[in-house]
């Protein structure tokens, strides 16, 4: 396969879609587990003014090419890290602004580390390098916790009801959400959903941190339950060249329940980086 | 909040998507256990245990917000007192300006959740017995893969062996025919030097076949590793250590020297190779340890799988440790993740393994280290000090008869046992050997290739020794078929050598066996 056939088959694979001007500097936005590129919808046309947007689905995500999932490549994070990394690659993007949310966070620590030249500068939404307690580290979680939620998630997933099923009847009781959104919005397959839930959950990845070497910005939100504001101190602690901004947002998806502190807070950080 | 709300079989309740409860009746209360007024203005978060908050944040809400609503979910409640309430929940985002609000109803479902749960647990199981079908389907061409590639290396060894037999004994044969200072001899030196290392490799081939010649005897581990030793502890690079943690309990195992020395080398060798830090330890550790059929089943396919006592030998490493990918292939020969390496030596390691009736296994992580645990059946009677071989002595004239159909070997034996002093009459199958037998009464020992064309060798030696029971004999193999080897060793007067060999080594043997008292060597 020629090389451009092959990024071809990359950018579809990952689903990939391109927005904003083609002299921008670029913007990779990396959704988080559980979703897809679409919980960009509120920061990415804001940001394609003046930025070159690259959104993606992890394979097995979205609308990603289910048929390229494998288990063993995403048996760990290093899996997902290749899919940026092959993104990013297929465009031929270097020193891109990295926006990662949730998990998304240490896929894009890990991606950096692999090709430094590609990556200008990290910004990670709710970071935690190790979701379960491990004394003195503190991650917010213990092993049962992590448990009780791969039940709850086959509970859900594994029986009738299923949480993910396309909903196009009710669109029109949405006018705000298309029909293509609500097909699309976290449609990723059930048990690769389940597997990405271990490998995000147990994952460490605390011995990563000091090996970043590009300027980051840690964004915690207020009350969030996922990585608390004590996990996100510790990132900005260990990553050397870290910047650390705390939102009055609350929960775990600032960009989508607050878009607009959320926004703000990534340009002060891109312009200072630029 | 009106009455009917209040009092309808369900619990209702009002939140904003920034996750703040606005409303809710006291039907929601009492399933949680709280007031009413407790909980308007608490966040949503606090209904919920930990993997219900976590499920809660990364699934709930952003579908929520993408979707616009979210039904027959299954979730636990967690009431005041720390009890779970199972509910089914269904949940709508109502249009409007940010922040938008979300309406929800729960309903019980106790009975049902506990009917789900078996349904679950029977899916689990379902689920796991499918996997070990799928285990054991790939265990199966696992052994397969093994078989067929076990079977072409020690096909391939057998004829090296040959081949490699004339290289070795001519190259040999023709520098005695130089002056110590003559030129050709470095020459002939180097072609002796490399057909040394191609049988090396030919003998890891045959190891890694399980076919190679086993004589065993009672060993220990313990003994084998404090023999390799001093060479290990020479080659470390600069301040690596090992710790050695050997059992010291004098546990023993039927094995072969030669053949452990050469798996536990590769082993050690493999453990230093993979480190990252020169001030690395790597720990060897000894035990006798009963292993049952699961402690069994997580070995490399192919490995014993009768649970039982066995010594057991650990070499852990702290080095770079092998991904995933890699660890499945392992084994597999010629499979090197080495810079230098030809990939022989954990195929070797696991062909003796298999062919000592043990075990193998491979734990790694990827920048962790590396653990690879063999586990050989321990037998109880202690160790035996290795048998003392006769000093040699000078070549005296007898009359040798050599029996093997490669004619290239044939020339070899008859110049080089002929240097020897011997004199040499030759045959090229069973029948020939037997019949040059008959004619010649003064034959005084023979050498017989195992793999004739139209007999075994074995069969050959028995005829010979129904007319002359005491006649020594050696005989020779590409390979070491066990069966064959068994028959062997229970023969007396007999000598075994595994082709390459030197035709020195043939000769001095011969020598031992015709000055040996008749009890046989």
């Amino acid at each position: 396969m020629s090389t451009q056939s092959t990024a071809q088959a990359i950018l579809h694979r990952n689903h990939v879609t391109v927005t904003g001007p083609e002299d921008a500097p670029p913007v990779v936005l990396a959704h988080g587990f559980g979703c897809d590129q679409t919980m960009w919808r509120h920061v990415a046309p804001d940001l394609a003014r003046d930025h070159r947007v690259v959104l993606f689905d992890y394979v097995g995500c979205g609308r990603s090419d289910m048929r390229a999932y494998d288990p063993a490549r995403y048996g760990s994070l290093r899996g997902y890290a290749r899919d940026v990394l092959d993104v990013v690659e297929a465009l031929g993007v270097r020193d891109a602004r990295f926006v990662g949310h949730s998990v998304s966070s240490m896929v894009g620590v890990l991606a950096a580390r692999e090709a430094p030249e590609r990556f200008a500068s990290l910004s990670l939404i709710g970071p935690s390098p190790c979701y379960v307690d491990d004394p003195p580290y503190r991650g917010g979680f213990s092993r049962a916790d992590i448990d009780g939620l791969l039940d709850l998630m086959d509970r859900n997933f594994m029986g009738w009801v299923n949480m993910l099923a396309p909903t196009v009847a009710r669109a029109a009781d949405h006018p705000d959400v298309s029909a293509e959104l609500t097909q699309s919005f976290c449609s990723t397959d059930p048990l690769y959903l389940r597997r990405f839930a271990e490998v995000t959950f147990l994952a460490d990845n605390r011995a990563d941190l000091p090996r970043v070497t590009q300027p980051t910005l840690v964004v915690q939100c207020s009350e969030d339950a996922i990585a608390p504001e004590e996990v996100g101190l510790y990132c900005a602690r260990e990553i050397p060249r870290a910047t650390y901004r705390k939102l009055r947002a609350t929960g775990h998806c600032p960009h989508m329940s607050d878009p607009t502190e959320t926004l703000a807070v990534l340009r002060e950080f891109f312009a200072a980086d630029a | 909040m009106s009455a009917d709300l209040d009092e309808a079989p369900c619990g209702y309740l009002r939140f904003d998507e920034r996750g703040t409860i606005l409303r809710c009746n006291a039907g929601l209360a009492q399933l949680v256990g709280r007031s009413v007024e407790s909980l308007i203005g608490a966040r949503i978060e606090r209904l919920f245990g930990v993997p219900g908050r976590i499920f809660f944040l990364t699934h709930v809400m952003p579908t929520l917000c993408g979707t616009g609503e979210t039904r027959e979910l299954q979730l636990d409640l967690r009431t005041e007192a720390g009890r779970d309430v199972p509910v089914l929940w269904n949940a709508v985002m109502r249009p409007g300006p940010e922040p938008r609000v979300i309406d929800v109803v729960v309903v019980e479902m106790a009975q049902r959740a506990e009917y789900e749960a078996e349904l679950l647990r029977a899916r689990r199981a379902a689920d796991e017995a499918r996997r070990e079908r799928e285990r054991a389907a790939e265990q199966i061409v696992q052994l397969r893969k093994f078989e067929s590639l076990s079977s072409l290396a020690g096909g391939i060894a057998h004829d090296f062996n040959n081949l490699l037999c004339v290289v070795l004994g001519n190259a040999q044969l023709l520098q005695d025919e130089f002056v110590p200072n003559h030129p050709a001899r470095p020459l002939l030196s180097a072609v002796e030097d490399a057909a040394r290392r191609a049988a090396e490799l030919s003998g890891q081939m045959l190891a890694y076949s399980g076919r190679a010649r086993l004589v065993l005897s009672p060993l220990s581990l313990d003994a084998v590793l404090e023999e390799l030793r001093p060479a290990i502890a020479a080659s470390l690079p600069g301040p690596t250590r090992i710790t050695w943690q050997l059992a010291g309990d004098g546990a023993t195992i039927d094995g072969d020297r030669d053949q452990l020395r050469r798996l536990l080398s590769s082993l050690l060798q493999n453990a230093v190779d993979a480190l990252t830090r020169p001030d690395a330890e790597i720990v060897v550790r000894t035990s006798t340890r009963t292993l049952d059929a699961d402690a069994l089943a997580q070995c490399h396919p192919g490995s014993a799988t009768v649970p039982g006592a066995y010594a057991v030998v650990e070499v852990v490493d702290p080095g770079h440790g092998i991904d995933p990918e890699s660890r499945g292939r392992l084994f597999e020969p010629f499979f090197s993740t080495k810079a230098v390496g030809r990939g022989l030596g954990l195929a070797a390691a696991l062909g003796i393994t298999r062919a000592h009736r043990g075990a193998i296994r491979i734990e790694s992580a990827v920048g962790l280290g590396t653990t690879v645990t063999v586990a050989l059946p321990r037998r109880g009677a202690p160790s035996r000090p290795p048998a003392r071989t006769a000093p040699r002595d000078a070549a005296q004239a007898n009359v040798v008869l050599v029996v093997d159909d490669e004619p290239a070997l044939r020339t070899l034996l008859v110049r080089g046992l002929g240097r020897m002093g011997f004199e040499v009459v030759t045959a090229d199958s069973g029948g020939a050997a037997l019949a040059c037998f008959a004619e010649r009464p003064d034959i005084a020992c023979a050498v017989i290739d195992l793999d004739l064309p139209d007999t075994s060798g074995i069969a050959v030696l028995e005829s010979l020794r129904q007319r002359r029971p005491e006649l020594p004999a050696v005989l020779m193999s590409g390979f070491g078929d066990a069966a064959l080897i068994a028959q062997v060793g229970a023969l007396h007067r007999t000598g075994f050598h595994t082709k390459p060999f030197t035709v020195r080594e043939v000769g001095d043997t011969l020598q031992q066996l015709l000055r040996a008292p008749r009890s046989g060597i």
